[in-house]
Parts: C-alpha cells; sequence; structure tokens
C-alpha cells in the first residue's frame, strides 16, 4: 500500500509542480520491471530501451493530464505494453507469434538455502516447473510475483479477466506447492 | 460451481499473493480441513514466494546512462533559448513556463558529408518533385536557391542550395528520409514513430522535433551539430554501437571510416583541428556573438559563416551558395584561409571583399558562370 501511496505522492508532484527530482524517482522506482516487461514483447535491448524512453518522455510532456491517470503504474504498463506491440509492427523482421518469454529465464537467486530449507535439487525443479509454464501463465506470474501487481492490475494491464488471472495464478501455485511438497516429503 | 480442489488452489494462490480477503481466508481453512489437502509448508512457500528470481535473460541495463539520455532530451535547458530567433519563420518566445515544450520540440542537427551518387547535373529547375510507382519521393534544389518541402506526415522541410531529400511511399508507416546536401527538419512529433535521416553512411534517430541537416559531396566528412533535445546517431559499418550527442555539441566522422573507440570530447571547436587519425571527433559548437546565431545554421538567415577556413573548403560552400564553379589556378591561393561572414553580397562583391580581406593575395576572373581564381 505505501508504494502505491509513493506512487501516488510522485504523480501530483510531477503534475502539479513538474517536479523533475519526483519524476527521477519515479523512473528509477520502476524502470527495472517495465524495461523486463517490455523485453517480451520485444527482442533485443535496444528496442526495450527505446520504448521505455518514450513511455517516460510521453509522461512528462504529458504531465498536466497525469491527475487523470487513476493508477499511474498500471498505465505505465499498459503504456509499455501498446508501444511495444507499436514497434513490433515497425519491425516485421522481427515479428513473433506472441510474447517472447523464452529469453525470460527465472532463475532462483538462493543466497542462503540454509536458512530456506531448500535443496539445490528443489530449486532445480522448481525451474524446472517455472520454465515449463506456458507464456501467459508465466507472464501473470511474473507480474504478481516479481512485479507485486495486483490481480487487478495485471487483468487490466494485459486486457484479461481477472478470473483468468486467478486460474492462471492456482495452476502456477499448485505445481509449485507439488514439487517443494515432494521434496519435502522426500527428506 | 468450480471444483473444490480448483477453488482451493485459488485461494491458497491468493493468500500467498496478499489478494485474499478475510471471508476467504476462512473459507481456505474450511476448505483444506474438509479435503484433507495439506498445500505445501506454508512457511516455505511464502520465504520462496518472497525471494526475488534473477532472469537470466534480460541483459543488463545502464538505468543511469538511460536517464541522463532522456533527463537531457526532455528537461530544458536555459542557456538553449538563445536559439528562438534562428527557428524559420516561426516566431518562438519561450515563457517560463513553456519552456520545456522548447527544449522537447526543437532539435538542431547539421552535418555535411560526401555522397557517392550526386544527383543534382543539367540544368534542373529549382525544385523538381517526381513521383513514380513504387520510386522514392524526390525533391531537390539547384546551386543557389532554396525551397520548402512538407512531408506526407507534417514535417516541414526547408532545403538549402544544392540539395536532394527523398523518402518512401511508404513514408507514412516509416519515417526514413535520404538527404545530401543541407536542410532544416521541423519534425512532427509522434512519440511510436522515430524519424530517421540517412546521410551517406550516418544514420540520425530523433524522436520529436526540428533540426537542420548540412549534407554535401564535396567534404570529407560527416557532420553532427546538434543544438537542442537529444538524437542518436549510428553508422551503417558498425549499426550496433550508437553515438549519443549532447545539446552543443557537433560530431564530425570521417568518411569511409568506422566508429570506432578513437573519439575525443573537446570543449575548444577549431575544425581544421581534426586529425586524420582520429576516426570521429566531438566538440562544442561555435555561437556568433553579434546576435547568438550558431555558425553551423547560419544559412537560415542567408548568412554565409566562415572562421579559419581554407579559401578551397570557403569556395565549395560559395559555389552551392552562389551557383557557381570555382577554378584554382595556383595552389596557394587555394591555402589562403579567412574568417568572415557573407549577408546579401552578391558573388562580385564578395570575391572583392576576399580579395581585399587579404591584401590582394589572388585575382579573379569570370568564365560563363565559373570563377578562375589567380595568384596575385
Amino acid at each position: 500500500m505505501t508504494a502505491h501511496c509513493h506512487i501516488k505522492d510522485l504523480q501530483t508532484r510531477i503534475a502539479v509542480n513538474g517536479d523533475q527530482a519526483a519524476f527521477k524517482e519515479l523512473y528509477y522506482l520502476l524502470y527495472k520491471e517495465l524495461f523486463r516487461f517490455a523485453t517480451i514483447f520485444l527482442p533485443g535491448k535496444e528496442l526495450a530501451e527505446e520504448v521505455l524512453q518514450d513511455v517516460f518522455t510521453r509522461v512528462w510532456l504529458q504531465r498536466e493530464k497525469l491527475p487523470l491517470v487513476n493508477n499511474l503504474k498500471i498505465y505505465l504498463y499498459s503504456s509499455v505494453k501498446n508501444t511495444a506491440i507499436n514497434y513490433r509492427k515497425r519491425y516485421p523482421l522481427q515479428s513473433l507469434s506472441g510474447p517472447d518469454l523464452s529469453a525470460i529465464e527465472l532463475i532462483y537467486d538462493y543466497r542462503t538455502p540454509e536458512e530456506l530449507m531448500i535443496s539445490d535439487q528443489m530449486v532445480a525443479h522448481i525451474n524446472k516447473a517455472i520454465k515449463e509454464m506456458p507464456p501467459k501463465r508465466k507472464l501473470i506470474f511474473l507480474l504478481v510475483k516479481e512485479d507485486q501487481l495486483k490481480y487487478r492490475e495485471v487483468a487490466e494491464i494485459l486486457n484479461i479477466s481477472i478470473k483468468t488471472v486467478e486460474t492462471q495464478m492456482s495452476i502456477s501455485l499448485k505445481r509449485l506447492s507439488f514439487v517443494v511438497q515432494f521434496h519435502l516429503s522426500a527428506k | 460451481m468450480e471444483n473444490k480442489e480448483t477453488r482451493l488452489w485459488v485461494l491458497m494462490a491468493k493468500k500467498i499473493a496478499g489478494e485474499a480477503t478475510a471471508a476467504e481466508l476462512n473459507e481456505l481453512g474450511e476448505l483444506i480441513s474438509r479435503l484433507h489437502i495439506q498445500p505445501a509448508d506454508e512457511e516455505l512457500l511464502n520465504r520462496l514466494w518472497k525471494t526475488p528470481l534473477k532472469s537470466s535473460g534480460t541483459p543488463s541495463i545502464d538505468i543511469d546512462q538511460n536517464w541522463h539520455n532522456l533527463s537531457h532530451s526532455i528537461f530544458p535547458e536555459k542557456s538553449h533559448f538563445y536559439l528562438a530567433p534562428i527557428d524559420d519563420g516561426r516566431k518562438v518566445k519561450p515563457s517560463h513556463k513553456k519552456a520545456w515544450l522548447y527544449a522537447a520540440s526543437l532539435i538542431f542537427i547539421v552535418i555535411s558529408f560526401t555522397m557517392g551518387t550526386y544527383l543534382l547535373t543539367g540544368p534542373a529547375s529549382k525544385l523538381s518533385v517526381k513521383k513514380e510507382g513504387g520510386a522514392p519521393n524526390q525533391v531537390f534544389t539547384k546551386n543557389g536557391s532554396k525551397t520548402s518541402v512538407d512531408l506526407p506526415d507534417g514535417t516541414k522541410v526547408r532545403l538549402n542550395a544544392g540539395s536532394k531529400i527523398y523518402y518512401d511511399n511508404d513514408f507514412i508507416n516509416r519515417r526514413e528520409v535520404y538527404l545530401t546536401g543541407e536542410a532544416y527538419f521541423d519534425v512532427t512529433h509522434q512519440t511510436e514513430s522515430p524519424f530517421i535521416i540517412h546521410a551517406a553512411n550516418v544514420n540520425i534517430k530523433v524522436l520529436g522535433t526540428a533540426f537542420n541537416v548540412k549534407a554535401y559531396e564535396e567534404d570529407d566528412q560527416v557532420e553532427t551539430a546538434l543544438v537542442r533535445g537529444s538524437v542518436e546517431l549510428t553508422t551503417n559499418d558498425d549499426p550496433e554501437r550508437k553515438i549519443l550527442l549532447r545539446p552543443n555539441e557537433k560530431i564530425a566522422i570521417f568518411k569511409n571510416k568506422n566508429i570506432t573507440d578513437s573519439v575525443t570530447r573537446n570543449s575548444a571547436s577549431v575544425k581544421s583541428s581534426y586529425k586524420q587519425e582520429e576516426l570521429y571527433s566531438i566538440s562544442r559548437m561555435e555561437i556568433d556573438r553579434k546576435d547568438s546565431v550558431l555558425q553551423d545554421i547560419a544559412w537560415m538567415k542567408d548568412r554565409l559563416i566562415f572562421k579559419g577556413e581554407l579559401f578551397a573548403q570557403l569556395a565549395k560552400r560559395m559555389e552551392r551558395w552562389y551557383g557557381v564553379n570555382f577554378a584554382f589556378r595556383d595552389e596557394t591561393c587555394a591555402k589562403i584561409k579567412f574568417t568572415g561572414e557573407f549577408d546579401n553580397q552578391n558573388i562580385v562583391q564578395a570575391l572583392d571583399a576576399l580579395a581585399f580581406s587579404c591584401n590582394y593575395k589572388f585575382s579573379y576572373s569570370f568564365d560563363k558562370n565559373k570563377v578562375i581564381i589567380l595568384p596575385k
């Protein structure tokens, strides 16, 4: 909640005061997540960076309209998605059938395995489970878990129903839970 | 109604993700005890959930650099406002409130370079527009004349003398133009569609706005001078390598060479000091003290400015300016250096002024359209 309020606060400062420092804070706050999100739709680092520069430029130039934006985080994700999809249309050589998630490999960065009671083998299996997720499920999982978006927000960004998010998340969690369970009982 | 086990996992996922309401938590408890399904150790699942994942496929990013680029292009810098009067025919009076808008909407670039295929031969009319099926649209000017063009996307182009611009029929979808010679661009802002200028082996990308491009075949280098905003340059030889220009910087890329690491950023700017072994060189632009006109875009104000320029170089510019040809009968004359400026002088007045300023080290004569430079 505080994170949401913080963004809201930045949004107001940018819109009302043209606060450059607030804009910078917003940029640094969300850049990494939005960048990763952009790479899902666009192959290559440069294009993703371009999309982000575009989106942030637009936010700044149209900051007088920011008060009309209900949830800035969703707005940014949606803008990144739409801009990225527009870019794809202009680079037909690199066109892909759908979001390319193969580039995104999720790896548990577990620094204290003892503390987490997680064995190497369990990590390997968790990764396998994540890797085998179909693209859409993986994307939803990524947005909910890593980017800490609400179900409602994910649904809005991806233009799908909340029900779909619920279902996909339940399947992901069930699979992961089974992997963990299996390793715990094997001990 | 979904089956109870499915429901259990929906609720479980919600709980872990922090989405579950109190009622749903109760429901989950009931389901677990009724179905005798024990989801994996909740504590452990929670910890796993909170452990960040690493995306191995995601390339490393330089946020600081990207922020630097962005802030340079969108935040106004007061020192740039002197440029306003240059903006062709447009009254730009930056008010305090709207200052950011100008920073974002005006970019000037000047480029000069050599192009292998220079098509300005023969007694062409002042302006010629060709449209053929599939062929690119062309606009060009003869030496000694200028013209204005509106591109299909609303972008305004002012072409200097002896210049050519062409673009594909597909322009409206892919905003790319090819240029030889010199032109001032006022680019219609389209966030999703960058505007790209191809000039010899250099590509310039602009996400919005206005700039000036100079591109003549006689020069050994591509020169790009950025007054405001930011632009990105790449060369065909090394498209991966991008050079970002900062406001008031000028870059000279020598033709037929790749961009390599041998880059210099000088605070002093003397064109003639570029060494041949340097492949490109970045320097500050010079401003004419009198009225703050940047030398590189003085042509917009019908002025030809030169500083410490070799006669040979200056002659090339005068050829375009006046639509004449120069012939040097003697090498020593070509090496005389001149500093000065022409406003509305005709060719004879200009030559007289030059001869006078060097204490008549040369004389000249005309042969039709040809100016013959003779030693004293």
